[in-house]
């Protein structure tokens, strides 16, 4: 699909996204299709030995290869049908990566569906320990299950809560993936794009992390992520944290394999604090994914 | 309403799957179990003894749904598949296909197969389950996950 830059978006963004031109030629691109093989239920090995899909490896998780060829039929082959793989953006696998689950830690995916970086999760702690995953729309929720299902996810507990009204319980490591104004999906989605929308999830997503805060344990990891590229949703709403609780320490962000654009430290009039360096930025030049913004926060 | 099965609940179902499909126990150790109206669900032990478990929609897989007799879910098959020693049908490639569709089969009398719920093959791979009656196997596999495939 070719999609055209709103030209407010452009104006926007001209002075901060690096290589902006190259940035604005990859609207008309098609994104790469990615798959995560499910090692729940087929080894990474045995799944390359069968398949009949031309991939290539996903530079920063053994498990995430990009489909050269044939992308339409991912979805109705054999493979598919069997779990033993998900169609997944390649970038979206970093926010789980960064979370670093183990199994004997408690961990909650506050936005869950409809289960990508959940079923990551899952995997990962190789159906092992408890996520707890949670959405609180019933058809995204719908969706969410027919992938754990369809995935054999056996360590994932789900939840139908407003995130701002989640129930007070303490958890070592928080997936805050936010509802977001979706610039670094456009290619993908068709997006009603404007300024005000920016604002209303901005926003939404400052409620969103001050209660994802309060259900993190001391020395805890909350990863937040989005996928836009609207400072307000990103650096704007880490700096609105850092101004609310004193105890947040930013943490640097590497995942070997990628190389991602450090966090903004301007933006029109406001200034950020200097530690947002340390989150990180993914553009949709860069490796032809989605873009995507993610902060790792420990708490004091 | 989840309730989580007592031991004696426990038993019965080991029991089943044992007598149906030679599945051991030792399989489940580190799994826990609970059920609603509908099905028994099996997830980690972690899982259901969250502190939030009474908020959760669900946890886990469904692994038996409560028929006439029980009725094991084909996410259920697909995952414990390789432990199952009994009531197991393996197809070629063609009638897989039809399988997958979610045609029922002609397949005729089976020696080894038990009237009643089997598990369903093609290669090494499970399918599903289905209905094993008078040689046909009625296809259980839900609508939402039926297919037009090739296999390669």
């Amino acid at each position: 699909m070719s999609f055209m830059i709103p030209k407010k978006l452009k104006q926007r963004y001209k002075r901060f996204i690096p290589e902006f031109d190259k940035f604005v030629g990859y609207f008309k691109k098609p994104q790469t299709v990615s798959i995560r093989v499910n090692t729940i239920k087929i080894s990474r090995e045995k799944f390359l030995k069968n398949t009949n899909l031309e991939l290539k490896q996903v530079p920063w998780y053994k498990n995430g290869f990009f489909v050269e060829k044939n992308h339409g039929i991912v979805a109705h082959s054999f493979d598919y049908f069997l779990g033993y793989m998900y169609l997944q953006d390649a970038a979206s696998m970093l926010p789980p990566l960064v979370l670093n689950p183990k199994v004997k830690e408690s961990i909650l995916d506050l936005t869950a569906a409809p289960g990508s970086k959940t079923t990551q999760i899952s995997q990962i702690l190789n159906n092992k320990g408890c996520i707890v995953a949670n959405d609180n729309a019933f058809e995204r929720i719908t969706a969410l299950r027919g992938n754990i299902n369809r995935l054999g996810c056996m360590n994932v507990a789900i939840t139908r809560l407003d995130v701002r009204n989640f129930p007070n319980s303490q958890f070592d490591k928080i997936l805050l993936d936010v509802p977001c104004s979706l610039e670094g999906s456009m290619r993908k989605y068709f997006v009603r794009w404007d300024e005000n929308t920016v604002r209303n999830f901005a926003h939404l997503q400052k409620q969103m992390i001050s209660r994802a805060w309060k259900l993190l344990k001391p020395k805890g990891i909350l990863v937040y992520s989005t996928c836009t590229y609207a400072p307000e949703e990103n650096e704007g709403v880490v700096q609105y944290l850092m101004n609310q609780e004193q105890d947040v320490k930013i943490e640097p962000i590497k995942i070997p394999g990628i190389r991602m654009h450090p966090g903004l430290s301007n933006f029109r009039n406001t200034e950020f604090d200097s530690e947002l360096k340390k989150t990180a930025r993914v553009y949709i030049h860069d490796y032809n994914t989605s873009g995507f913004y993610i902060a790792k926060l420990k708490k004091k | 309403m989840k309730k989580k099965l007592n031991n004696k609940e426990k038993k019965e179902i080991f029991s089943y799957v044992y007598e149906r499909f030679g599945i051991q126990e030792n399989v489940f150790k580190e799994m826990g179990f609970f059920k609603t109206q509908k099905a028994i669900y099996v997830a980690t032990r972690t899982c259901i003894s969250s502190p939030l478990f009474n908020y959760t929609e669900t946890a886990g897989l469904a692994f038996l749904r409560f028929n006439k007799v029980l009725k094991p879910t084909t996410n259920f098959l697909q995952l414990f598949g390789k432990h199952i020693k009994k009531n197991f049908i393996a197809l070629d490639k063609d009638d897989a296909e039809r399988f997958i569709r979610g045609e029922d089969l002609e397949v005729g009398e089976k020696r080894d197969l038990n009237p009643g719920y089997v598990m369903v093959k093609y290669k090494e791979h499970t399918l599903g389950c289905a209905n094993f009656k008078e040689g046909n196997l009625k296809n259980m596999i839900s609508k939402s996950r039926r297919r037009r495939i090739k296999i390669g």
